[in-house]
């Protein structure tokens, strides 16, 4: 994956938040690789996949009362458990940010399977995709840190 | 005016439903995916608008669509559909199915709300 195929996935990310949650988000990092294996995540992981031209998948990961927040402003209402709103509002942001980010990349058809969201602590993700996954550590202004990884290639 | 809202999201049809409101519109029926829509729609024809998500599970928003449109019962009914993937090429297929507009994600409560007023001639 070049970094012409990440940015994409940045801007998504960055205008999904602002727009639909009226918080701007920003990288607090280099972006980093890691390879197949095990790959550490956060209590949530919301995850979709990417098909037609390309296969792979994008997610974000972040700690639970991240999550609360980010949905919270998501649907304008308080959440404080685990709920199905927290669930399916995680599920149709990553829907959002990888629709966004597909239509960036004009050159590739990108399209999207049905999003997945997984929340448990300790979890680890197991990767045996060829392409390796990008890691792109970012964060809120106030309500904590994100990953935002991605993993693509051509078919 | 009456409103079907179908996304397979519940937080997303909280979401535009609040607009709807906040524009006055509560006459508003929920489905979850095409199938519940077209189960909804065998019993009440009488909807003015219908907001549609395109990537559903069990049948999809193009799917949906172009039952709609191949029965007469219900084929005059206008259909906003709801997408996030902004790819032209699945618009412009919308669009010759008979959609009558389309709304791309994310989007900000005064983007539906035009899109409604503009499909609704207002």
């Amino acid at each position: 994956m070049n970094v012409n195929m990440v940015n994409p996935f940045i801007d998504a990310t960055t205008n999904t938040f602002s727009t639909m949650c009226a918080v701007a988000p920003s990288m607090r990092g280099k972006p980093f690789l890691k390879e197949k294996g095990f790959i550490e995540n956060n209590d949530i992981v919301a995850s979709i996949g990417l098909t037609g031209s390309v296969k792979g998948a994008v997610l974000i990961t972040m700690e639970t009362a991240t999550a609360q927040k980010v949905v919270g402003a998501f649907i304008m209402e308080e959440i404080t458990e685990v709920n199905d709103d927290l669930m399916d509002g995680m599920a149709e942001i990553i829907n959002i940010i990888a629709g966004a980010a597909g239509a960036k990349l004009k050159e590739l058809n990108v399209e999207l399977a049905l999003p997945t969201v997984m929340i448990g602590k300790d979890n680890k993700m197991y990767s045996q995709q060829s392409a390796p996954w990008v890691i792109i550590p970012m964060k809120f202004p106030e309500w904590g840190e994100f990953n935002l990884e991605v993993s693509m290639e051509n078919k | 005016m009456k409103i079907l809202l179908t996304d397979d999201s519940s937080t997303m049809r909280k979401i535009q439903k609040r607009v709807l409101v906040g524009m006055g519109i509560d006459d508003i029926m929920e489905a979850g995916n095409g199938k519940e829509a077209l189960a909804i729609l065998a019993d009440t024809k009488d909807f003015d608008l219908m907001l549609c998500d395109i990537n559903m599970p069990e049948m999809n928003g193009m799917e949906t669509l172009k039952a709609i449109r191949a029965d007469a019962s219900i084929a005059k009914m206008p259909i906003i559909m709801c997408t996030s993937v902004a790819e032209k090429g699945q618009v412009m297929e919308a669009i010759k199915a008979g959609a009558s507009n389309y709304l791309v994600k994310p989007f900000q409560p005064d983007d539906l709300k035009a899109k409604i007023d503009a499909v609704m001639g207002k």
